[in-house]
C-alpha cells in the first residue's frame, strides 16, 4: 500500500515537471527557430550576394571607370563617397546645432518640440519623395542641375534626423552635474557647446556619423532625380553628374548584357561589406572606454 | 577674530518659486567675509536652491521666479554679468563629478575658459589650487591621471581646487561630505577650516556634526523660510522650538 502511494507522488513529481520540462523545451525550440530564420536570411543574402560578387569580380573593375555596360566601377565608388560626403557636410552642422538647442534648458520649449516633432515625420517620408522634391526644386527650380550638390542635399535630408537624434541622445547621456558645474565655473552657453557637450559626446557623434553614412550609402531613390549618373567622375559642384553604386545595381540588373548583371553583383558585394564595416566600426566606438 | 567683521553678501527677501510650489519663501541672511558661513536645514528646505540663486544658476530653469534681492559687494547680483559673478562665487556641488579628463585638465578647465594663459603661468596656478585644496601632495607624481580615476574624497577636493583656480571670492560648498566616507570626510572638515585664509565659505549641510566643527555663523532655513542664525555656540544654544526640533531630529 504505502509503495503504491510513494509511487504515485513520486509519478505525480514527474508528470508536473513533465510538463514543465516540455514548455521550456518548446520555448526554447521556437526561440532557436526564430533565430535561425533571421540569421537564416541574413546568411543567405550575404552568401548570395558576396559570392556573385566575388565570383564575377575583377580588378579593372576597380581601377577603372565604367557606364554600366562596359568598364568598371571606380566612378561610381568614388561618387559614392562624395555624395555621401556632401550629404554629411549638409546634415552635420544642423544635427549638431538642432541638437544642442533642443537639450539647451533656456531654449523655447515648443520650439524643440517642434524641431523633434519635424524629425520624426522627416524620418518617414518615403526617399523616393526626397527625391522627387529634390528634383522639382533642387535640380530644376534653384537650376542645381543633376549634381553632387543637389544629390548631397537630398541624402542630407534624409541623414538629418537620424544624426540629429542619435547627437540629442548623446548629449543627454553626458550627466546634467556636469553641465552646472561648467556653467558654474563662468561658461556661457557657446563654450558649454564647444569645451563640454561635443568633446564628451565625441563617440556618439562619431558612431552617429557612421550610422547615418552605412544608411545614406545604401540609398538610390533621393539619387535618382538629383544625382544622374556619369561615366567619368563630376567635373564641378552643380550641373554635373555624378555616378554611385547603387544606380549600377538598380540599371544593370535591367541591362541585358551579361557583365552588366556582374557590376552589379559587385557593387551590391562592395556596398554590404561597406555597410557592415561602418555598423561594426560604430559599434566598436562606442564600446571603447 | 580681531579684525572688523564685514558683510559680503547680503540676502534681503528672496523669494523662489516655481509654478508648482514655494521653495524659498522670504530668506533674509548675511554672509561675512573669511568666515565659515554655514545653512542647515533638513532635507528640501530650499538650501540648495539659495545656493543657486546667488550665482544665478537659477537663471537656467526658465520655471524658477526669483524676487527680492541679493546684494554681492554691495552690488546686485541681477547687475553683474553672469559669467563674471560665477567666477566670483564658486560653486562646489553634493557629489563630486570630476570632468572626464586628467586631473591636471580638470582644475585648469575654468581658466581656459576665460582665455589663454601661458603654459608656466597656468601650471602654477594648477599647482596652487591644488595646494589649497589640500590635495597637491597625492596627486603631484599623477597629474596626467583621469580625475574621474581618483577615490571620492579626491574628487571632492579636485572639485574645490576646481573652483579655486578662478580665485573666487566666495566659495559655495554644497553638502560637500554626504557622499564621503569618515577619513575622506575628515580631510574636507580640515580643508575648509583652512580655506578662510583666503576666502569666504558658504557651506550647505544638515550634517550638525561637521556644523559644530567648522561653522562660525550657522543660520537654519526651515520650509523656505529663514528662522535663525548664531555664532557656533549661540545656534545650538539657542531656544528658538524650530532650531531645538531640527537639532534633535538631526542628531
Amino acid at each position: 500500500m504505502t509503495d503504491g502511494i510513494q509511487e504515485e507522488t513520486v509519478l505525480i513529481k514527474w508528470k508536473g515537471l513533465g510538463i514543465r520540462k516540455i514548455k521550456d523545451s518548446m520555448a526554447k525550440v521556437v526561440s532557436y527557430l526564430i533565430l535561425a530564420l533571421m540569421a537564416g536570411v541574413l546568411v543567405s543574402i550575404f552568401a548570395y550576394i558576396l559570392g556573385s560578387g566575388a565570383a564575377h569580380a575583377t580588378i579593372s573593375m576597380f581601377t577603372t571607370f565604367g557606364d554600366t555596360t562596359t568598364g568598371g566601377l571606380l566612378n561610381a565608388i568614388i561618387g559614392t563617397w562624395m555624395l555621401v560626403g556632401m550629404g554629411l557636410l549638409f546634415s552635420i552642422p544642423p544635427g549638431i546645432l538642432g541638437a544642442i538647442y533642443i537639450v539647451n534648458s533656456k531654449s523655447n520649449t515648443r520650439v524643440s518640440y517642434i524641431v523633434k516633432l519635424f524629425t520624426d515625420i522627416l524620418t518617414s517620408v518615403p526617399s523616393i519623395v526626397i527625391g522627387l522634391f529634390g528634383y522639382l526644386v533642387l535640380v530644376i527650380k534653384f537650376g542645381f542641375g543633376y549634381s553632387l550638390v543637389a544629390g548631397g542635399i537630398a541624402l542630407g535630408i534624409m541623414m538629418l534626423p537620424y544624426l540629429l537624434r542619435i547627437i540629442e541622445i548623446s548629449f543627454r547621456n553626458i550627466p546634467r552635474e556636469q553641465i552646472e558645474n561648467a556653467y558654474a565655473l563662468g561658461a556661457d552657453d557657446i563654450k558649454i557647446a564647444s569645451r563640454v557637450y561635443l568633446p564628451q559626446a565625441s563617440k556618439g557623434i562619431l558612431s552617429g556619423i557612421l550610422l547615418a553614412v552605412s544608411i545614406a550609402a545604401g540609398e538610390t531613390a533621393q539619387l535618382i532625380y538629383t544625382a544622374g549618373f556619369n561615366n567619368a567622375l563630376p567635373t564641378g559642384f552643380l550641373k554635373s553628374q555624378v555616378a554611385y553604386l547603387t544606380y549600377v545595381v538598380w540599371t544593370g540588373i535591367n541591362q541585358p548584357s551579361q557583365y552588366s548583371h556582374y557590376l552589379a553583383y559587385v557593387s551590391a558585394m562592395i556596398l554590404i561589406l561597406t555597410i557592415t564595416a561602418l555598423i561594426f566600426l560604430s559599434k566598436y566606438i562606442v564600446r571603447r572606454k | 577674530m580681531a579684525e572688523k567683521i564685514e558683510k559680503i553678501i547680503e540676502i534681503e527677501n528672496l523669494r523662489v518659486e516655481t509654478r508648482k510650489k514655494v521653495i524659498l519663501d522670504g530668506v533674509y541672511l548675511n554672509i561675512f567675509k573669511n568666515r565659515v558661513n554655514t545653512v542647515v536645514g533638513p532635507s528640501g528646505s530650499g538650501k540648495s536652491t539659495l545656493l543657486r540663486a546667488l550665482n544665478r544658476l537659477l537663471d537656467l530653469d526658465p520655471s524658477m521666479k526669483i524676487s527680492g534681492d541679493i546684494l554681492f559687494d554691495k552690488r546686485n547680483v541681477k547687475d553683474y554679468d553672469e559669467v563674471e559673478l560665477r567666477r566670483e562665487i564658486g560653486l562646489v556641488f553634493q557629489k563630486p563629478n570630476p570632468f572626464p579628463m586628467s586631473v591636471y585638465e580638470n582644475v585648469a578647465f575654468g581658466l581656459r575658459l576665460h582665455g589663454k594663459v601661458r603654459k608656466e603661468e597656468m601650471d602654477r596656478m594648477v599647482q596652487q589650487s591644488l595646494v589649497d585644496a589640500n590635495l597637491y601632495d597625492e596627486v603631484k607624481d599623477n597629474l596626467n591621471a583621469r580625475g574621474d580615476s581618483l577615490s571620492g574624497g579626491q574628487q571632492q577636493r579636485l572639485c574645490i581646487a576646481r573652483a579655486l583656480i578662478l580665485r573666487p571670492k566666495v566659495l559655495m560648498l554644497d553638502e560637500p561630505t554626504s557622499a564621503l566616507d569618515p577619513v575622506a570626510k575628515g580631510k574636507v572638515i580640515d580643508l575648509i577650516r583652512t580655506l578662510t585664509r583666503k576666502y569666504t565659505v558658504i557651506l550647505v549641510t544638515h550634517d550638525m556634526n561637521l556644523t559644530r566643527r567648522v561653522s562660525d555663523y550657522t543660520n537654519l532655513i526651515y520650509n523656505g523660510k529663514f528662522i535663525a542664525k548664531g555664532t557656533g555656540s549661540e545656534f545650538f544654544e539657542s531656544d528658538l522650538e524650530e532650531v531645538k526640533e531640527f537639532l534633535s531630529e538631526a542628531d
